[in-house]
């Protein structure tokens, strides 16, 4: 035989090898296993079954999913009316004040600065707290 | 196309096989019975020739494959899967106090006679086994899975949970002991 999987293949390999013990009979010994797979699977059977859920079990877990969902469509909705009512808000009090005595004054982008960290932050918390609920 | 004996019997196990991971019984008793003394032999050299417990733990070991065949995947041959779920339970079962397990690392050598005559076989089995008993247990074993079972070394190495390298490293020195101890028997020193 030359089985290129078998490892070594000199003269005192094979007489390793041909030193193997003769195979065994099998004298009842595959009978007396599958007795004991039946008894096994049998035992094993209703351990192993998952337990069906009941439709209402199944039904309770949508609509706690649906809630959940919802209320975070409801936080995001508040969240960005929040925003467009406050810049909405800042407009207004632009426009109506007496003879410009309200303006808005961007002159510089660093003092933007402020701004932009305190959105990011928010963004990360929010993309964090989204990732570990997910 | 032409098959020779060996691939037809690979294409009957791999056929036994689909079947038995489809739930059929009776193609896992043709596994069973295919595959039963390289099993059961492999567990008597494991428990040093206790052939009671062998046969025990082959039992254990065949319905563990049959409860969790479907986790087989055929990255390995079936053999090799067996094997190292024999050699599982065996280690599980000689974790308890009553049968310690010492792989040692050296062992007394017990040379077998130099000066007697090397030409019945059953003299040479018996002079190869007493040179093993001479190895410590992990090279036994290598040299066991390698050349008594037919494995290679990648597969013998997944099955006893080593390292290739190191696999490798205790067959060199199992075989240069053994060199040494069978060399009336061993045709390259007869050259």
């Amino acid at each position: 035989m030359n089985d290129p999987r078998l490892p070594g293949n000199d003269a005192f390999d094979n007489l390793l090898r041909g030193s193997a013990p003769e195979p065994l009979r099998d004298a009842g010994f595959t009978a007396r296993t599958m007795a004991a797979v039946e008894r096994a699977a049998r035992a094993q059977s209703p351990q192993r079954r998952p337990t069906p859920l009941a439709p209402l079990a199944i039904a309770r877990a949508l609509a706690a999913e649906q809630r959940r969902h919802d209320a975070q469509a409801r936080l995001w909705r508040w969240a960005i009316a929040g925003i467009v009512a406050g810049w909405l808000l800042m407009v207004l009090a632009v426009l109506v004040s007496p003879e410009g005595s309200v303006t808005i004054d961007l002159s510089t982008p660093s003092q933007l600065f402020p701004l932009c960290a305190t959105l990011a932050a928010g963004a990360i918390w929010l993309a964090v707290r989204e990732w570990r609920s997910a | 196309m032409v098959f020779d004996e060996s691939e037809r019997v690979e294409a009957a196990l791999a056929a036994w096989l689909a079947r038995a991971r489809a739930g059929d019984r009776k193609a896992f008793a043709r596994l069973v019975g295919a595959h039963q003394s390289r099993v059961r032999l492999q567990l008597r050299r494991l428990a040093r020739g206790d052939a009671a417990l062998a046969d025990d733990l082959a039992q254990e070991t065949f319905v563990q494959a049959w409860l969790h065949l479907h986790e087989f995947r055929g990255d390995a041959r079936l053999a090799t899967w067996l094997h190292r779920i024999a050699l599982t339970r065996f280690l599980q079962h000689a974790r308890r106090p009553a049968l310690p397990v010492e792989w040692r690392d050296e062992a007394e050598v017990d040379a077998p006679d130099p000066g007697h005559d090397p030409r019945p076989a059953e003299g040479m089995s018996r002079d190869v086994e007493r040179a093993l008993q001479s190895l410590s247990e992990i090279q036994r074993l290598a040299v066991v899975h390698c050349f008594h079972l037919d494995l290679s070394h990648a597969e013998a190495a997944q099955v006893l949970g080593l390292p290739l390298g190191t696999l490798k490293s205790h067959l060199d020195r199992a075989k240069t002991r053994l060199r040494e101890l069978l060399q009336a028997w061993n045709p390259e020193s007869a050259s």
